[in-house]
This record gives structure tokens, sequence and C-alpha cells, in this order.
């Protein structure tokens, strides 16, 4: 019994520290099998076994062998949840980061005059945001004009054509 | 505490636990902050366009605004703040277009860029030193604002901002996109420039609008002057119109109150003239009475003894005429007697006289025979006295005459020098005679503007007077005679030259 609450007090204190000590021991066993073997998946079997031994002897009255069994399922299926977890919060399914590249065919307003053969500024929508960009364009093109996005050739200037 | 409950309970903080240490992984970004994940291996793509297989870049994660679950140890999660930075330009001295120089301070305002691209090249040069990204890009922009002012005139950076943001975006594409930062704004604060070219430029508008604003305030305070003198000038008619309204009411008052001041002393005098009247008519009455009583004492009496006194004095003058009238008849009477009487005398006295007039005639005729005989002796007397003398006379003259011809003749024999030795002898007494006048002066004063040279021309005027006057009297023109001994003498050698 003391042997079970000891190794399940152990998992919990290692994953205390591991929380205290954010990325101490955390990356201990990181990595190995694709995060199989990371340290809450270690410890949360390891804590788990113990108190589920513990429940299984002092609930239940079985011998320590059984309890054992009992614990590593308990721990088994705690470690399954726990890579689950973290897999699921691996897979990124968050807001895509905009490219230059996702600017091409958007629309825009000429904020300032582009001359012909030098640089003007446009404002477009950017992933929901306006960003102003330097512009060139083939013709002269008054303020307040809309204008295509046709190429965007470096990360702040992209080449416009009129709206006909 | 029984071990059921120290596992149950232990079980319940693992699983808090255990959710918690997996979370605590997952981390957030926020809306100004990109992270940077690294650590995975980039999936294997084919570019399209060359074929060429090449591994990309999608093992660095860039994660803007999202979430990401970071992998201890096998990944690392990196922070770039996106927010924007504001970055102090100035530049001094810059040499514009027009060779002006000019000191200008601007403001940047630079921010990484939103786009994927540009937070990996951002991440590459400042991920470690975030701070340095204003000095670096003060510096850069330093330079840019430098070439962007050499392209451009004063006037243009002042007023062209279409130009002028052209100019700064090619800057900035040229030496900022490519560090991943993107020039949010670039704005002039502060342009000045060496001399007074600012200040010259703005000069004629600011000498046309003090122009202006002189022009107005002079009209301003013309049509305000005006307006005074205009108020002042109703304000002064007004004052004359009251002033003689105020006379006219003061005359008619104090003629009302001299009337009636005068009333008293009117009716007095009224009084006193009634009276007076009443008095000038009892003197009249009086006058009148004093009038007739003088007519009938005085008068009256008076004409009659007048009246007596010129009856006798008409009677006296009548008496008189008839007097004188027979004294005058009385008169003729005796004067006719006297005159006869006269008459008759007178014949006798006249037959008297005529015979004492024959008597004196015949008397007087004896005298004058007698008178003439005694004249003509003693006229004759005369006359042969006369003749005697004549004769004497004449005898002296042809001795005389005989003596100058002699004289003469001998003059002639003498020839000039005889002559001119006399006229020597003589000259001195005429010319001391002529000064002689001067000689008998005491003490002499000259005013003359000749001074003393009149002197001498004086004894001379006196010697040709002295001359002319013996040329009159005796009819010997010295002169003359002069010059004819000298006219002689040039004749004689002339002759002698000639002979």
């Amino acid at each position: 019994m003391a042997w079970f609450l000891g190794l399940g007090i152990t998992g919990v204190v290692l994953l205390a520290l591991a929380l205290v000590l954010d990325g101490v021991l955390d990356g201990v066993l990181d990595g190995v099998l694709d995060g199989w073997l990371s340290l809450p998946v270690v410890a949360g079997f390891l804590a788990m076994t113990g108190f589920g031994g513990a429940l299984a002897m002092g609930a239940a009255g079985v011998g320590p062998a059984l309890a054992t069994g009992c614990g590593a399922v308990c721990g088994a299926g705690t470690a399954w949840l726990t890579y689950r977890l973290s897999r699921a919060l691996m897979r990124d399914q968050t807001a895509v980061t905009p490219r230059g590249e996702d600017l091409v065919g958007t629309s825009g307003s000429v904020v300032t005059a582009i001359p012909a053969g030098g640089f003007g500024e446009v404002l477009l929508q950017l992933a929901g945001q306006p960003v102003k960009f330097a512009a060139r364009c083939a013709v002269p093109v008054a303020r307040g004009a809309e204008v295509w996005v046709e190429a965007a050739p470096s990360a702040t200037s992209v080449v416009v054509r009129p709206v006909d | 505490m029984s071990p059921v409950v120290i596992a149950v309970v232990g079980v319940a903080v693992l699983l808090v636990l255990l959710a918690l240490v997996v979370v605590s992984r997952y981390k957030v970004a926020g809306p100004s902050e990109a992270f940077i994940v690294t650590g995975r291996r980039g999936k294997q793509a084919t570019d399209p366009a060359t074929g060429r297989v090449f591994t990309d870049n999608s093992g660095q994660k860039v994660v803007v605004g999202g979430g990401v679950f970071v992998v201890p140890f096998v990944q690392q999660r990196f922070t770039l703040d996106l927010s924007s930075r504001h970055i102090p330009v100035a530049v001094r001295g810059a040499v514009t277009l027009r060779g002006v120089k000019a000191h200008l301070e601007g403001v940047a305002i630079v921010k990484v860029g939103g786009t994927e691209d540009s937070i990996r090249a951002a991440a590459q040069r400042f991920l470690m030193q975030q701070d340095g990204i204003v000095g670096f890009t003060q510096e850069v922009l330093s330079g840019a604002l430098r070439a962007i002012v050499g392209r451009m005139s004063v006037e243009d950076i002042i007023r062209d901002r279409a130009v002028f943001a052209g100019q700064v975006a090619e800057e900035a594409e040229a030496s900022l996109s490519g560090q991943g930062l993107v020039l949010d704004a670039f704005q002039i604060q502060d342009i000045t420039t060496e001399g007074s070219y600012l200040e010259d430029l703005g000069r004629p508008e600011a000498a046309r609008a003090k122009q202006e604003a002189d022009i107005a305030e002079a009209e301003a305070r013309r049509a305000a002057e005006q307006a005074r003198l205009k108020a002042e000038e109703e304000i002064a008619v007004a004052q004359r119109t009251f002033a003689l309204r105020q006379a006219e009411i003061k005359a008619e008052t104090d003629a009302a109150a001299a009337q009636a001041n005068a009333a008293g002393p009117l009716a007095e005098a009224a009084r006193q003239q009634d009276i007076l009247t009443q008095q000038e008519k009892v003197a009249e009455r009086q006058a009148a009475l004093k009038d007739r009583q003088l007519d009938t004492e005085v008068r009256k009496p008076a004409d009659a003894q007048r009246y007596a006194a010129e009856q006798e004095a008409e009677a006296r003058r009548v008496a008189r005429v008839k007097q004188a009238e027979a004294e005058r008849l009385a008169g003729i009477a005796a004067a006719q007697a006297e005159a006869e009487r006269s008459r008759l005398t007178g014949e006798g006295e006249k037959q008297r006289r005529s015979a004492l007039a024959e008597a004196e005639a015949i008397e007087g005729l004896k005298q004058g025979e007698a008178e003439r005989a005694r004249r003509a002796a003693i006229a004759e007397a005369v006359r042969l006295e006369g003749e005697a003398e004549a004769a004497a006379i004449g005898a002296k003259g042809t001795a005389e005459a005989q003596a100058m011809r002699q004289k003469a003749d001998a003059f002639g024999q003498y020839g000039d020098a005889a002559v001119l030795q006399m006229l020597v002898e003589v000259l001195p007494q005429v010319v001391a005679k002529a000064s002689e006048p001067l000689a008998a002066v005491d003490k002499m004063t000259v005013i003359s503007t000749d001074g003393a040279g009149r002197i001498p021309r004086a004894v001379a005027d006196n010697v040709t007077q002295g001359i002319e006057l013996l040329g009159s009297t005796t009819g010997i023109d010295l002169a003359e005679l002069l010059k004819g001994i000298t006219r002689r003498d040039a004749a004689a050698e002339k002759v002698e030259i000639t002979g």
C-alpha cells in the first residue's frame, strides 16, 4: 500500500516540479518516440499506476499483484489520454500567418498618387487588416483610384494596375 | 487518514496537474507579437517550375496571433515584437537639389512586417537584439533622408508630399524591405536652411499680407475717424440747435421777465406822463392866461406908445423933408445967382490975362534970340579947339607910325632872333602877370580829381587867355606871329635844302 502511494506521490511531485520549473524537467524524455515518452505521459503513468494500485488495494482489498495490474491499466489509460491531448494541441489548427503571395489578386485604393516609373502608396487588406504598401504601376494612377494587385515583388511593395 | 482517501485525492491532483502541464506547453501569441518555433524538420517540396526538390521552411513555424504547442527540448519558441517603433531622424547640412544646405528633423514609424517572410527576415536579423532595431534603422534612414533631400528642392520637400512619399518608398524598398521592416510613416517635422533661404521664400507673401493689413487698418481707421467726425459734427449741430433754442427761450423769458419787471415802472411812468400832461395843460392855460394878461397889461399900451411915437416921427420926417426941400430950392437960387456973378467976373479976368500973355510972349522971343547967339559962339570955339587937337594927334600918330615902321624895318633886318629875344623878354612878364592871381593865394585847398596837376594847367590857361586878350585888344596875334616865324624858318630851310 505504502509503495503504491509513494509511487503516486512521486509522479505528482514530478509533474508539480515540471509545472513549477517550467521546462527544466520538461524535456527530459521529450521527443522520444514522437512524444510517447514525454514527462507528462511518464509521470501520469507512474502516478496513476500508484494511485490506481492503492485504490484497488484499499477499496477492493485485492492482492498486490492484482492491484499492480489494475494500477498499470489505469496508468496506461492516463498516459494515452495525456498523449492524445498533446497531439491534439500539436495539430496547430489556428489562424494561418499571412504571406506576401496572399496579396496577389486583392484590390485596394491609392493613398498617394502613383507617378510613372516611381513609387506611390496603396492601402490593401491583408488578413483582415489594412496595410499600406509601396506600389508601382505601368501608368500613372491618381489618388483614390481603385487598383488590383498584380504581383508582390518584395515584402513591402506591390505592382498594381488600375481597375478598368 | 485512510490510504483510499489519499489515493483519491492524489488521482484528482494528478489529473489537474497533467492537464496543467500539457496545456502549459500550448503558447498563444498576442496580437502584436510573432512566435517563431524552430526545431522541426521542414517538408520535402518540389519546385513546380524547375522540378528541383528542396526542403521548405515549414519546420520553422511563424505564428502571429495564434496558439502553438511547443515540444520542450525538441522545439524552441522565440518571440518577436511586431509593435511600432518610433525613430527620430535628424540630418544636418544635407545638400538639396539646388545646393541649398538644409537641416531636417523627421520621425519614422517602423515595425516588423506582418507577413511570414518579413517576420522570418527580421527574426534572422533582430531576434536577439530587438532594441537595436531603432539604432540600425535610424542610421539607415538618416542616410536615406540625405539621399532623398539631394534629389529634391527645398520647396518640393515642404510642399509636394506625394513626391516625397514616393522617394521615401523607393529608399525604404532599397534599404528596409530586405530586413523585414516596414516603414509605416516617415514625416518631416522640421526643416531649416542655412542662411535665410526659407525666410526669404516667405518674405514676399509676408510683405503682401503686411501691406494688405496696413491698408485695411488705414481704411478702417479712416472710416472710424470719419464716423467719429460725422458724429461730432452732428453733436455740434445738435448743440448749436439746442443753444439757439435755449437762447430763444431765454430771450422770450427775459423779454417776458423784463416786461413783467417794466410793467410797474411803465405804469408809474404812464401815471407820471398823465400827471405831466395834466400839468402841461395847466401850464398852457397859465401861459395863455399870462399872455392875455401881458396883452392887456403890456403889449397893448406899448403898441399904443409905439404908434404914437411912429406918428410923431413921421410928422417930424415930413417936416424935415419939407424944410430940406425949401433949403434946396433956396440953395439953387443962390448958386444960380453966384454963377451968374462968376461968369461976369471971368469975362473980365480973361481979357486981363490975354493981354498979360501977349506981353510975356514978346518978352520970351527976345530972350531966345539972345541965347541962340551965345550958343553959336560957344560951338564955334569948341570946333576950333577940336580941329587943333586933331591936327596935333595926327602929327603924333604919323610920327609914331613912322617910328614903328622904322622899328619894323629894324626888326626885319634883325631877323627872328631879335623878335624872339623880345618875346622872351616879354613872356616872363606875361607869365608872371598870369600867375599873379596864384601868387596872391595864401592857402589853397584843391578839390579836384585832377589834384595838384590842375594848377600848372591853370597858369597855362591864364597865359593863353592873356595872349588871346592881347590879340583881341591890340590886334597882334602872338601865336600866329610865332607860327609865322617858324614857318618862315621851315621855308628857308627847305629852300636851302633844295637850293
